[in-house]
């Protein structure tokens, strides 16, 4: 009861922008016939209170059969890409009468686009000709014909629904073999009416659709015979969101651009982490669907996609897989900018997008990490954020779902567009933007716990220890012995960091073991590691407080951090210097040593992650 | 929840009218905007929300709400 009566509230208070945006964002990844009948009334009463400020796409609809929901459907479409579009009906039936009579309604109204909406009833072929087979081609003159005269009539572009078949089939199996067949006739028409359409007609391929839809859903006989609705409310928002897609393509509104994240969405596991030899690309079901979804993103670009990376890497690791894995798809060469570094995406994508001169809203950014889908949400709403599932055998229909890319030709310029983008891109410089990290931060809402290593976490605290290859400052490979006999030693400060964010809990993810020299006061840190999931996070910080709060504790008056470099480890050479330790060159060490004085004034903290302590 | 209550909310979404009250004995009389191109609609939204399927005799004689309710329970709800 309380959510309907918040609805209520907010309604009745007349925040219709918000209630219409809610309903719209929860229309891009959703065919929930339910969930855009909601948004369908929303936009209309806004429609009915507030007429809209901006100039609408004019479409005729066209049925041959009940197409007012289609209309009100279409309009909702079109606004998820923050298109208007007002939409003419032509009476139940009437398109053929609409577009002979020169003088009818739709001439009147003038569309920018004509929508043939119309259903394999109309055909006149039969099943059973008596001596006058089925003619394919004097069919297909019958459509051509009106789209003459609709073009000889005023400049208009043309949407034709081609026909999807029936489930129902009174011949069975056998029809697929006799060339007078209905269904076989349907068939040869559709393939006919794509030869025949050139750039002035779009099809609408209603067959495939209905197919994805599952046909005994796609048209309900129930609904037919009652309202005449030859496609059943349940396939309206999928029809729509095509529908749409083709119109955003005629209009040019297509994206241009492909940004994809790499670790465990191009392969699976991490790179840096895992090596060549541990990510997972081929050779058993979780490596072939990322092989399947490489092979997807190669015909994209060979359609013209431009594709770019967008990864949090070191480059040299990020391109390894590309140049030495056997079972890689995509090459170098396939990326028109390659972007591996430790900044953050939305400065990244900002990057990208003035390298290859092309704007945000040409941008699609792929990546299966809920956060930065997030964070670029929040920051580059106009680029398209695809947050995959967990699941990468779902990745290329989640992706294709989207309809991003729809086009209306294809042209041999279309696949040599990387080539194009890639040298513009080296001729492009790099221009920095301001970001706003900080407001993404605290968004985050992140929690943080700190405790002492225990039995229960001992097995992840010696998994992260043996693992951890980015950020670990000393990569000392202490062995669960080990662990255990630094637990007894009272001068032995250790604990873990859990962290969680509004998104999801990250488990215990950071590390840090140091000891207190009483007679010298000052606390070593032996070993600072921290999972590349949560880099950039701040949780360095929060874990280097608690370290100089238990020092102090112990009686030390200044820490010391020591950085030993490693292949992998250079994104925290720094580390110790950005947090305001001074390099004390006197240590005899491989590496660098880093001291800070604790006091009073000793301000390490991070201020976007709430910490609790246990003991 | 109530069944009433229930059919309130679709009522609520596709008629955009918070003021929209049931009562078995409402009929679509009583509520504007309830022809037979909404009825449709609302008689497709209804099989959706409660995982129903109607005879397309029962979609085009329902305009009742006791009618509608006692349906609805006689198919399981």
């Amino acid at each position: 009861m309380s959510s309907l009566n918040q609805s209520v509230v907010s309604r009745n208070n007349g925040d219709v922008e918000a209630i219409c945006k809610e309903a719209l964002n929860a229309l891009a990844d959703s065919d929930e016939f339910l969930v855009w009948q909601k948004a369908v009334q929303v936009l209309a009463r806004r429609r009915r209170d507030r007429p809209a400020e901006k100039e609408a796409i004019k479409v005729a609809l066209l049925g041959s059969y009940t197409v007012t929901q289609y209309g009100e459907f279409l309009k909702a479409a079109n606004a998820t890409a923050g298109l208007n579009v007002d939409v003419y009906e032509c009476g139940y039936g009437q398109y053929r009468q609409e577009i002979l009579d020169a003088k009818s309604g739709l001439y009147q109204y003038a569309p920018d686009i004509v929508i043939l909406a119309v259903h394999h009833g109309e055909l006149a072929f039969r099943n059973f000709s008596d001596g006058h087979p089925n003619s394919i081609e004097e069919e297909l003159q019958r459509w051509t014909s009106l789209w003459s005269t609709l073009l000889s009539r005023m400049p208009v572009q043309i949407i034709q629904h081609n026909f999807a078949l029936p489930p129902e089939e009174p011949f069975g199996h056998l029809s697929s073999r006799l060339k007078d067949s209905r269904s076989r006739c349907i068939q040869m028409l559709n393939l006919r009416l794509g030869e025949v359409a050139d750039s002035q007609v779009l099809i609408l391929d209603c067959e495939r659709l209905a197919a994805w839809h599952g046909k005994e859903r796609w048209f309900d006989p129930r609904y037919w015979h009652l309202s005449k609705q030859a496609v059943s409310l349940s396939a309206m928002p999928l029809l729509a969101r095509h529908t749409a897609a083709v119109i955003m393509a005629h209009r040019g509104l297509t994206r241009k651009c492909l940004v994809l994240d790499l670790d465990n969405t191009l392969w699976g596991g991490v790179i840096g982490e895992d090596g060549l030899a541990g990510i997972k690309l081929g050779g058993g079901a979780t490596g072939e669907a990322f092989v399947a979804f490489q092979e997807y993103i190669r015909e994209l670009k060979q359609k013209g996609v431009i594709l770019a990376v967008c990864s949090k890497n070191n480059d040299a690791d990020a391109r390894e897989p590309f140049v030495k894995h056997p079972e890689i798809r995509l090459r170098l060469q396939d990326f028109s900018v390659f972007v591996a570094n430790w900044e953050s995406k939305a400065e990244n994508l900002r990057h990208i997008a003035t390298t290859l001169n092309i704007n945000m809203d040409s941008l699609v950014f792929v990546d299966d990490n809920p956060v930065e889908c997030e964070l670029i949400r929040q920051e580059l709403p106009a680029v398209a954020t695809v947050a995959l599932p967990s699941d990468p055998a779902l990745y290329v229909r989640t992706l294709d779902k989207r309809l991003l890319f729809e086009t209306t030709a294809y042209t041999a310029d279309d696949s040599t567009r990387t080539e194009q983008y890639r040298a513009r891109a080296e001729i492009a410089k790099a221009e920095e933007s301001a970001g706003s990290m900080e407001e993404f931060l605290s968004s985050l809402e992140m929690k943080g716990e700190i405790a002492p290593f225990n039995e229960l976490d001992l097995p992840r605290i010696v998994q992260l220890i043996a693992k951890t290859n980015q950020f670990n400052l000393t990569t000392r490979r202490h062995n669960h012995a080990t662990v255990v006999e630094f637990t007894r030693n009272p001068a032995c400060v250790h604990f873990s960091l859990r962290l969680r964010d509004r998104f999801t809990d990250h488990g215990l993810v950071g590390i840090l073991i140091g000891f207190a020299d009483m007679k010298e006061h000052l606390f070593e840190i032996d070993t600072l590691l921290m999972s590349c999931r949560v880099i950039g996070r701040t949780a360095e910080k929060a874990m280097l407080h608690h370290a100089s709060i238990r020092a102090r504790k112990l009686g030390c008056t200044q820490i010391r951090g020591v950085y030993v470099p490693t292949k992998k480890n250079n994104f925290v050479e720094n580390l110790y210097e950005s947090m305001g330790f001074h390099r004390d060159h006197c240590v005899c060490i491989e590496g660098s040593a880093w001291n800070l004085n604790i006091d009073d004034k000793t301000d390490i903290k991070s201020e976007f992650i709430a910490l609790t302590y246990q003991n | 929840m109530d069944l009433i209550v229930r059919l309130e909310t679709i009522f609520k979404d596709i008629f955009q009218e918070d003021a929209v009250h049931l009562t078995p004995d409402t009929t679509a009389d009583d509520i504007p905007g309830w022809d037979s191109f909404t009825h449709i609609n609302l008689m497709f939204s209804i099989e959706q929300a409660f995982g129903v399927s109607f005879t397309g005799e029962e979609i085009g004689s329902l305009s009742k709400i006791g009618d509608l309710v006692d349906l609805l329970k006689k198919k399981g709800v």
